[in-house]
């Protein structure tokens, strides 16, 4: 079940279940293509929260071409804070994978 | 609704790959523009090095020069003008982005705006560098040939002696003589017996 709302008191845990990957495969869609990017949006399969993930092609200095074929490593970015996150990390821990097809 | 589908639970590795992606990407647009202004200040350095090397004194007018090299310096020069504005440009692009206007329907999403402004900003920021490193290489090269290049050959007299014409360099003068060098010998003329005599680059 795809929760539509946050989840209140979620603390930070990274974790990563096969759900994840099916609910987001199914809710998930393009927020916007171009310049060798894409931008995903959806809800956190776990927290439920709203959430933009960019993947691009080719990053200035750093990071590996994405492959339209390899599954694309997915994270939740949703902005609000949740007890236990560490610095520098975003979301509520949730993540999986994706297969994003190739843009033209 | 884009056709994704589910792939496999990623591994930690992977997940701590992708978050490292992800932070050099949120943050490639200030990382760009921080070593466009680097570079920016830096090649300016370069080239107020390359003006201070102007103590060291040479040749430097460039009329003295043999022709051919008179025009390659000219060349190099322009070159190094072309060459340089066009990198002040690239770089100035680079730091500072274009100021382009777009029209409200084209706006795309600021992710992707960031991103595509990065990529292009690193592009002019690569070709900013290769024309400033030309310009510096012309401007060396210019200094170069009109330091060392050939100097301009001294003209030439030519003058007509009766029957004879006679053209060469001069070697000698005085006592109403004056002695030409021509054909590899010295041939003393008598300036009494010269009805015309002209001044010029080089013999016919």
């Amino acid at each position: 079940m795809e929760p539509e709302q946050p989840v209140g008191g979620l603390a930070y845990e990274e974790v990563g279940l096969p759900e994840y990957a099916e609910q987001a495969s199914r809710s998930f869609e393009l927020a916007g293509t171009g310049a060798g990017m894409v931008i995903l949006r959806g809800r956190c399969p776990r927290c439920g929260l709203a959430m933009r993930f960019p993947v691009a092609e080719r990053i200035y200095r750093g990071g590996d071409p994405a492959d339209g074929t390899a599954p694309t490593v997915v994270f939740c970015t949703a902005e609000e804070p949740f007890p236990g996150r560490p610095a520098g990390r975003t979301g509520c821990g949730a993540y999986w994978s994706l297969l994003i097809p190739r843009q033209p | 609704m884009a056709s994704l589908e589910a792939g496999p639970v990623p591994t930690l590795e992977a997940l701590a790959k992708a978050h490292a992606t992800h932070a050099l990407l949120v943050s490639e647009l200030p990382r760009v523009r921080a070593a466009a202004q680097a570079w920016r200040n830096g090649l300016g350095g370069l080239l107020v090095a390359l003006a201070g090397f102007s103590l060291v004194k040479g040749r430097s007018d460039i009329t003295q020069l043999d022709s051919p090299w008179k025009v390659l310096v000219g060349a190099s020069l322009l070159g190094a003008f072309i060459a340089g504005g066009g990198s002040a440009l690239l770089l100035l692009r680079a730091a500072h982005g274009r100021p382009a206007v777009a029209a409200r329907d084209a706006v795309p999403a600021a992710e992707l705006a960031d991103h595509d402004e990065a990529l292009g900003a690193a592009r002019a920021l690569r070709q900013g560098i290769v024309l400033c490193l030309v310009c510096t290489a012309l401007l060396v090269a210019a200094v170069g040939f009109t330091w060392y290049g050939p100097a301009k050959a001294s003209p030439v007299l030519s003058v007509r002696s009766g029957t004879v014409a006679l053209c060469g360099r001069i070697v000698g003068f005085g006592a109403g003589r004056v002695t030409l060098l021509t054909g590899g010998r010295q041939v003393e003329v008598k300036l009494a017996d010269v009805t015309d005599m002209a001044v010029a680059d080089s013999c016919p």
